[in-house]
């Protein structure tokens, strides 16, 4: 039997004051999830009738659809459980707000814990009961209409413990939001900015760094959210939705974020406690609950407006007077923030000026940063590593090797930031200073290349530094790029613990394509296709990926993830891969068999015209106004002399310029047209569009494309 | 008893309530007086642990009060504006009174229910504001804690309902010595009901007195000197609060008692006295005259 005072009874007593809250949550998760999920499965079925689609191919349909549904990175899903969390906190404690409830509720003989503990417990109960018999339901519906597999199993599952720990985390943040203000209005606003201010200050930086600093890397500003539920749920839930393991990989790999999700949403409960039991009884219907956090709030909010709202008016500016409206929207932003922030406070207009000493601390704060940025007072773009100091660098030339893919030991895929750091940088710190050296002179050259370079330090700080690199710097470039860290770092199969990682997880496909075709190739095969290609790489350098056109690539497809696949360019140099590929009969030399194709069509977009235009107009703008479809010129070529002609200059689109970009022409763009009738070699496995290398252009295109 | 000890409360700039001290004893109804603002529900609010002074001590029966749950099982408190929970009635209420006070008497309570004509399965929202009162009221003498903190609880009771509650006051004083603490801000309203009353303006307490003994210790007297010399030694023998003069009919208001008055007078030349009954509002006028204060403006409007 239930006692009186048991913690049980307090949280049914309770619920009887928050029962149309039990029935707005089940309504709801009932028609996102089981509801939904019918629906979802009556229309995939529906198409599977009209496709024609019947046994596995028809299943997998459906299963695919019930798995975007369930997954725990649905965006739609996480909003819904935010919202959840930010209306529990509040209904649960939003008697705080009114003099008469808290009269009542503060005299009675329950203690503060026990109260918090029920209404805080309850408000989760209204969460999670509805949502995990509807989600068990959805599963259900699933499952009858043979939407079901282990993996979706696994996605709700892990969608439990996600969605679970977000709300813990929102609520706990909201439920601090309703403790330190005074009524609806106010807390809505302080959980909007709880949730968010910690990603606009991490933002600031960034934003007022890439203006003011030359040589800024995104990357000098770490990844700053630690104390927002969403990342850490973003984090867990992308790598989950990932994979096939769903929660397995979550709860492996992911655990620090999860355990971070967890401490994080501990933590809020335990401030929100910390500040119920502290919060006075008066502060119901007021702004702010206690008065001396109200200084603090005002400050901290004013100086992020301000300054974001200074740097919007400078872009809006743009080449005009920047000094003189930025000082303007600087002092109009600290006034009217701080002026607004204190009539809500106050709740009266006529106090907006009060607090004068405010205004000033938040004006000379907000100026003080934009003055450290503006001026470069810490020196960011003057520094430069010195060499007795420098352990080695990572470059990342995210531009031209943005193809590459980077994989962990679960193969889930990571940013190849985090992938390089984990590795050992180069460590010829002379070829590294000595490039550094030349940032200023490069900057000023056209054909500059931009990389990112974290320099670590003997002493452990890393620096970031995005710097201008001229191409012309071949043999700095080649001893950096032609060293083993940087291979590893960049080309993750390059470095024989990553491939032996790989090798632990099956392998399901192997295949070479130079751009127009795709040849497949034995998986029993990699290790000698690895070996030769690797035996290729050392030879590799800035010379060869500036001076060589690909061959072709080669594709690692993984069975465990189905998503994770792997490539690797292959160039006219990589003797052994060459011919490891022509014993296995596949044709790497050249892109198309002549034989095999009707007809080429090209387009000539007369870009010569189109500047000649803008400058005659005086204004680069002006190219925006000109009728492309007009000046481009289209001409279809059926001789074989002409194919072959332009077979030969003809470079793949799916094979990337990364490094050639200044060797292929942007002028002409190339369709082909083979002979058994295909106009496109198949979705996955190719395109059939291309571009032309410009020193292989025949003569006689330009007159035969001419703009008339 | 609830020792109210040198206790202050600011809210940001306002100072609610002022150094103030106070003891309420049990088995007395104590009214706390004052006008709008001069911080009776402040002090009601921290007596009942609502509220946390910002100096001084509020205890019950020697325990401080707030944030204590077992000096809160002693007090029930009736706001200006009792809280009812939304849609509710009053069985509700009463089931939820009864989980937070362990001797919650619910057959007294159906039984007073029935008595004041209330319908327990009423919507609470549909009660008038008088039928509000009276059952936050049956709510908190059927609590059954020792102290019954009243703030403005009166207003708006008609006598007959007033009468009720006195009688129930009067019976559960006897029975298990409750100590009601009233407070409002028209004496009238206390006069017949309290023993002892506290003057609260602008946060501080004027003065603090049991009824009987102010009752006892002023009296009016009406009287017609035999000559200017009788006059004269009156004036001086005697603590005369205050004096009218109408022709040669003289009403004074003197400190002293009964007894000592009328051997006074009876002792020097009058054509004519007479001793005349002090309402409670007399007294105070008389009392807080002499501290400065015109009582007429703070409580009499």
């Amino acid at each position: 039997m239930m006692s009186k005072n048991s913690f049980l009874a307090s949280i049914k007593e309770n619920n009887k004051r928050r029962t149309w809250l039990w029935i707005v949550a089940s309504l709801f998760w009932f028609f996102y999830y089981p509801v939904a999920m019918a629906m979802l499965m009556s229309r995939k079925r529906g198409d599977n009738i009209m496709d024609n689609l019947v046994g596995d191919a028809a299943r997998l349909r459906l299963v695919q659809a019930a798995e975007g549904w369930l997954s725990a990175d649905r965006i739609l899903t996480a909003v819904c459980v935010c919202t959840a969390a930010v209306v529990c906190a509040i209904q649960g404690f939003s008697y705080l707000y009114s003099r008469k409830k808290v009269d009542m509720y503060h005299s009675v003989p329950v203690k503060k814990s026990r109260r918090f503990a029920v209404i805080f417990v309850n408000g989760t109960l209204i969460y999670l009961i509805p949502y995990t018999v509807s989600l068990l339901f959805a599963l259900l519906v699933a499952g009858i209409n043979g939407g079901m597999n282990v993996r979706n199993l696994q996605m709700g599952l892990t969608a439990l413990l996600l969605h679970g720990i977000l709300f813990l985390g929102v609520y706990g943040l909201t439920a601090i939001a309703v403790m330190l203000t005074g009524n609806l209005i106010i807390t809505l606003f302080a959980t909007v900015i709880l949730l968010t201010y910690e990603m606009v200050v991490a933002w600031i930086p960034q934003w007022y760094g890439s203006e003011f600093y030359n040589y800024y890397s995104y990357y000098s500003c770490d990844d700053m959210m630690f104390f927002s539920p969403l990342r850490w749920f973003g984090q867990a839930a992308e790598a989950a939705a990932k994979t096939k393991e769903g929660i397995g990989v979550a709860l492996r790999t992911e655990w620090i974020a999860l355990l971070a999700g967890l401490l994080l949403a501990a933590a809020f409960a335990g401030i929100a406690y910390f500040c119920y039991r502290k919060r006075p009884a008066e502060a119901a219907g007021r702004a702010m609950a206690f008065a001396k956090t109200k200084p603090f709030v005002k400050i901290l909010l004013v100086i992020p407006f301000a300054l974001l709202v200074t740097m919007e008016i400078r872009d809006l500016v743009g080449m005009g007077n920047t000094a003189l409206f930025a000082a303007f929207g600087m002092v109009a932003a600290v006034v009217l923030g701080s002026c607004v922030i204190e009539v809500i406070y106050e709740a009266d207009i006529w106090a907006a000026f009060r607090k004068k000493s405010q205004i000033l601390i938040s004006g000379i704060c907000t100026a003080a940063i934009y003055c450290i940025f503006c001026f470069d007072l810490t020196g960011y773009d003057a520094w430069v590593p010195r060499q007795e100091e420098l352990q080695d660098a990572v470059f990342l030339f995210l531009n031209r090797d943005s193809r590459l893919n980077h994989v962990d030991e679960n193969l889930v895929y990571m940013d190849v930031r985090e992938y390089a750091l984990a590795r050992p940088g180069v460590g010829d710190t002379e070829a590294v200073c000595q490039i550094t050296a030349k940032k200023d002179e490069s900057g000023h050259r056209e054909d500059a290349m931009w990389c990112d370079v974290a320099y670590r330090m003997k002493n452990g700080r890393v620096v970031w530094r995005k710097i201008p690199i001229d191409s012309g710097e071949v043999e700095l470039l080649d001893r950096i790029m032609g060293s083993r860290e940087y291979k590893e770092a960049a080309y993750p199969l390059y470095a024989d613990e990553a491939y032996e990682s790989i090798r632990q997880h099956k392998v399901k496909e192997l295949y070479f394509s130079n751009g127009f075709k795709t040849e497949n190739l034995a998986v029993k095969d990699m290790d000698e296709l690895r070996s030769a290609w690797k035996q290729d790489m050392e030879g590799l350098d800035y010379s060869t990926l500036k001076g060589e056109f690909k061959t072709g690539r080669f594709t690692i497809v993984l069975e465990k993830n189905r998503r994770a696949s792997l490539t690797y360019d292959i160039y006219p140099s990589f003797e052994h891969t060459l011919t490891f590929l022509k014993e296995k009969g596949i044709r790497a030399e050249g892109y198309l068999d002549v034989e095999s194709i009707e007809s080429i069509a090209v387009t000539n977009f007369h870009n010569e015209l189109r500047e000649a235009m803008a400058r005659e107009a005086g204004r680069p703008e002006a190219t925006e106004e000109i009728d492309w479809d007009a000046l481009s010129v289209s001409r279809t070529f059926t001789e074989e002399e002409d194919i072959r002609d332009l077979a030969e200059a003809i470079y793949p689109i799916d094979m990337g310029v990364e490094w050639k970009d200044d060797d292929v022409s942007n002028n002409y763009f190339v369709t082909i047209h083979y002979k058994d009738g295909e106009t496109d070699s198949s979705n996955y496995r190719g395109s059939n569009n291309a571009r032309l290398i410009t020193e292989k252009i025949p003569d006689w295109l330009e007159q035969a494309t001419a703009y008339e | 008893m609830i020792e109210i000890a040198d206790i202050s409360k600011a809210f940001e700039d306002i100072l609610a309530v002022d150094h103030v001290s106070v003891t309420m004893k049990e088995n007395t109804v104590f009214g706390l007086i004052g006008t709008n603002g001069a911080g009776k529900s402040t002090v009601l609010r921290m007596v009942a642990g609502v509220l946390k002074a910002d100096e001084g001590t509020v205890t019950v029966d020697g325990l401080p009060v707030y944030d204590n749950i077992e000096a809160k099982k002693r007090i029930f408190f009736i706001a200006d504006e009792p809280y009812f929970f939304a849609n509710s009635n009053a069985w509700e209420m009463e089931r939820y009174y009864a989980s937070v006070y362990e001797g919650f008497r619910r057959e007294d309570f159906s039984s007073y229910m029935e008595k004041f004509g209330l319908d327990k399965k009423r919507r609470i929202a549909t009660f008038s504001k008088g039928m509000k009162k009276q059952l936050a009221l049956l709510l908190g003498i059927c609590s059954n804690t020792r102290y019954l903190l009243c703030d403005e609880t009166f207003d708006g009771l008609d006598p007959v309902m007033r009468q009720g509650i006195k009688s129930i006051f009067a019976k559960e004083m006897e029975q298990r010595g409750l100590t009601p603490v009233i407070a409002s801000h028209n004496l009238r309203e206390l006069e017949d009901i309290c023993d002892h009353v506290g003057l609260l303006h602008k946060g501080g307490v004027l003065l603090s007195k049991d009824l009987e003994n102010m009752k006892c210790s002023i009296q009016k007297v009406q009287c017609v000197f035999c000559s200017g010399e009788d006059k004269e030694k009156t004036m001086k023998a005697l603590h005369i609060m205050k004096s009218e003069e109408r022709g040669s009919l003289h009403t004074l208001t003197v400190r002293g008692t009964r007894e000592e008055i009328i051997g006074h007078f009876a002792a020097i030349g009058t054509i004519f006295f007479e001793v005349l009954p002090l309402s409670l509002e007399e007294i105070f006028i008389s009392e807080t005259e002499v501290a400065g204060y015109d009582v007429k403006k703070l409580i009499l409007g």
